[in-house]
Order: structure tokens, then sequence, then C-alpha cells
């Protein structure tokens, strides 16, 4: 092949190829692609393969704006959304497009992400409060939580479980049932939440083997994070959290975690002082 | 194949590479290489137990003061001080010393875990090799 694109405006996809139980291994099947617009990302390109030159190609995506995950594919050797990138970033005008590695293959672009999900779920992703678990199973009312609180965890919940984390991590490449980034990031997004208080049940989870300890903070996962999670942060919180609670500091005043309080049921009473609303100007609407 | 999954060849490659994914796989390959040299060092020393023959065996079998041996020496300095220092930087860094805090993530994401030490990664990367170059002196330049 020649060492130039001929032509700026297009872009030759070198694709992954490959059907377990079809073929017998992958292949790489090349394609000219048109820059239909400067925007063009490589996602676009990709559709335009399976409209205009090979229907057979198999890629996952569905919001195409960076918000679902399912697009997560590697190019020239780096992970990106394949929604969020731009053909312009590749100035050669080649890209080498590849499923994830670390991931079995369902088919060509497509990756199975059944363990990456159950990892996920093992951590317990959602607000644990034993203390009082009649608020949590009926809720009365929202939890009181402050600006600076939110701040604690709040990076952590932009995760879209795109998995290119995993992807990258050392790792994961060489131990299949270790927790892998996302999971692992997942606990400080809820440990550090005011709200939760299920701090022991996921450190129970994690500080265990293929778990905590197995990350070595390559950083990887933050290298990669196409939304800037940071989970390789997220990770040694929990470990500094992990070691003060087998210290028993956890018990210190600064370090002990308040557990935000339910909000207190609203006032009867309007406050004194504010003028009663206006005549309404049109009907009530009729009740539905 | 059909798993794609990445083995040892992952500890050197995948995805956009940062340097600490590297002193990853060198922090690994230097504990290794230190458990062996742990291992074949204290079987040497300990040979002084069975008498002064012994000793005197085990240090002609070792063969000190032969130039390919002091080689190995020093490089196993490299071996220890790299392993130090990176392990001093990890300790740091998993008790959540150095690594900053969460940040909106505005683009161009702030990646504070890895952007923030980065500074003291060099510094003490630097000290090292300052370090190494005297010990190079030290044990090349200097009669034995
Ligand atoms: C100043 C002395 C040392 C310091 C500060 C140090 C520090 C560390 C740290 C912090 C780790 C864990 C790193 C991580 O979480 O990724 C580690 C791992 C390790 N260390 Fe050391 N260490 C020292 C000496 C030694 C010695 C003398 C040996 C050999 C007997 C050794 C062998 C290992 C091994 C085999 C690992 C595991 C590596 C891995 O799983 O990737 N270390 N060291
Ligand atoms: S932490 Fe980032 S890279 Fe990992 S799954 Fe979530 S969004 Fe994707
Ligand atoms: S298609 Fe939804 S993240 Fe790319």
């Amino acid at each position: 092949m020649s060492a130039r694109k001929k032509d700026p405006n297009t872009y030759i996809f070198k694709v992954f190829r490959y059907q377990p139980g079809k073929d017998e291994k992958p292949r790489f099947q090349t394609y000219e692609v048109p820059l239909l617009h400067p925007g063009m990302t490589v996602l676009e390109g990709l559709i335009y393969i399976k409209e205009n030159l090979d229907p057979t190609l198999a890629v996952r995506y569905s919001c195409r704006m960076a918000v679902c995950g399912s697009c997560a594919l590697y190019v020239n050797g780096k992970g990106i959304l394949a929604c969020h990138t731009a053909l312009r970033e590749f100035p050669s005008g080649k890209l080498t497009v590849e499923p994830m590695p670390n991931y079995p293959v369902v088919k060509d672009l497509m990756t199975r992400m059944d363990e990456f999900f159950d990892h996920h779920r093992q951590v317990k992703p959602y607000l644990l409060r034993p203390q009082d678990r009649a608020e949590i199973e009926n809720p009365t009312r929202e939890f009181l939580q402050l600006p600076e609180q939110l701040e604690e965890f709040l990076q952590f919940s932009y995760c879209i479980k795109c998995g290119l984390c995993v992807s990258a991590c050392p790792t994961v490449a060489t131990d299949p049932d270790f927790l892998g980034p996302q999971a692992l990031m997942t606990v400080a997004r809820y440990n550090r939440d005011s709200r939760d208080g299920g701090t022991v049940y996921r450190l129970k989870v994690v500080d265990a083997p293929h778990g905590l300890w197995n990350c070595h903070f390559a950083g990887a996962c933050t290298e990669v994070c196409p939304k800037g999670v940071d989970p390789a942060l997220a990770i040694q919180y929990t470990k500094r959290e992990s070691v003060l609670h087998a210290l028993h500091l956890n018990k210190l005043p600064r370090f002990r975690k308040k557990l935000a309080p339910v909000a207190p049921p609203p006032k009867p009473n309007r406050r004194p002082g504010i003028p009663p609303a206006p005549e309404r100007t049109v009907p009530e609407a009729p009740a539905s | 194949m059909k798993d794609r999954r990445l083995g040892i060849r992952g500890w050197i490659y995948g995805g956009k590479h940062n340097p600490e994914r590297f002193l990853y796989t060198l922090h690994r390959l230097t504990g290794v290489l230190l458990v062996l040299y742990l291992s074949v060092h204290i079987l040497v020393v300990g040979s002084r137990a069975f008498g002064q023959e012994a000793w005197e065996g085990a240090m002609r079998l070792v063969g000190l003061g032969n130039p390919v041996v002091r080689f190995f020496e020093y490089l196993l300095v490299v071996v220890v001080l790299f392993h130090a220092v990176n392990g001093a930087r990890l300790i740091l860094g998993e008790l959540g010393f150095t690594i900053g805090r969460p940040r909106r993530p505005i683009y161009p994401y702030p990646k504070e875990s890895i952007r923030k030490p980065r500074p003291l990664l060099w510094i003490l990367m630097i000290l090292a090799a300052v370090y190494l170059a005297f010990a190079a002196y030290n044990f090349f330049a200097l009669p034995a």
C-alpha cells in the first residue's frame, strides 16, 4: 500500500473482520471512505461502509453522541469512542480499526460485555443504607446533600460503561477474574457519596483476591477514559479507605463518614410576608 | 484468539501509553529479579554456616572481582534503586497522597491521578539516575 493517501478527503479504513465459529482466524479488510463533512467521525465512517460498501460489517452504536458507551473500539492502537473522534484527528488518513482487546469478540468490532457488567454488579452499584432500611425500601423524602459533598464523587458518576478502561488495564490482560477499573472505580463512586452507608459491604467485596490490591496504579484507565472519569484516582482512594478500615482509623472524627440525613417534611404553612399568588388568567387544565 | 485477551503482552501493549503503565511492568520485573537475587544471596551467605571451606568455595563460585560479575552487581544496584524509588511513589499514590482530588471532567480532562504526581515521578527518577551515576563511578573508575 502507498505510504500516503492519495486524496486528503479519502480515509483508508483497515477494519478487523472476524466471526467466531465461522472464520478460522481474524483478517483485516480495507475500505476507502470519503470525508462527507469536516466534522465526520470514525463512527460515521463505519456507517458509511455499512451502507455503501459492505453491509456485513458489524459495529455497535446507539446514541452517536458519547453518552451510551456502545461504540468503544481501538483506532491505531488507541482506545476511543468511535462517535466522539473526528476523522481529521488522523492526518495520515489511515485508520486501523479493531475491537477492544481483552474482551471476547461477538463479530468484527463488537465485543461481549457480559463479564464487564457482571463485575459492575458485584460491587453493589446503588445506594445502600442498612442503617435505615425502611427509608430505602419505602422512601418518604430525599436525602440532603451539600454541593461540596456532591463534588466528592460527581466525577466518578460520569462513567458511561464503555469498557475502554478495562481493555487498557495491564492487570486485566493476565487476570480474567480481576474486577477491573470500572467496577473498582464504582466502589468509590458510592462509598464517597454522603447518602450511602454501604462502605463496609463494598470493601468486603473488593478487599479480596482479584480485587482492589491487584491494581498496581498503572493509570492506563485514566489515560484512556473518554469521559474524564479518572478511575485510577477513585481506586487509590478506595485503597486508602481500605487501609483506614483495616487500622480502625475510620472511627476517628477526621475520617468518620457522616450519613446524609433524610430531608425534613415540608412546613405546612408558608413563610410569613410572601404575597399571595395573583389571580389565574387561564383556566386550570382538566385533570387527565 | 476468540477471547483476544492480551496475556503478558498486555503488560507492555494496550491503548494509549502513559509512562506509569510501563513502570507497572518494570516494577514487577525488578520485584521478581529481587526475589531471585535474594534467594541466591541467602544461599551464598548461608554457606558460612558450613565452615570456612564452604564459604570460600561459594565465594569462588560467585567470582567476585571478575569484571562481568562486577557489571551484574552494578545492575543489581540499578534494580534495587528503581524498585525502591518507584515503590515509594506507589506507596504515596496508593495511600491517596500526591494524586489530587476529584474534579469536574471538563475537556481537556484533568486526569489528576496520573498528571499531578508526574513531576514527583521525574524528580525521583532523576535523583535515582544521579545516584546511579555516582555509583557507576564508584564501581568502575575507582580501584576495587
Ligand atoms: C526499599 C525497598 C522496597 C520498597 C519501597 C518496595 C516497594 C514495593 C511496593 C510499594 C510494591 C507494590 C507495588 C504495587 O502495588 O504495584 C512492591 C511490589 C513488589 N516487590 Fe517491592 N519494595 C522493596 C523491596 C523489595 C525487595 C527486597 C523485594 C524482593 C525480595 C521486592 C519484591 C517485590 C515483588 C515481587 C513485588 C510484586 C510486584 C508485582 O506484583 O507487580 N521488593 N514493592
Ligand atoms: S470509567 Fe471511563 S473508560 Fe471506564 S467504562 Fe466508565 S467511561 Fe468507559
Ligand atoms: S454511540 Fe453512544 S457512545 Fe458512541
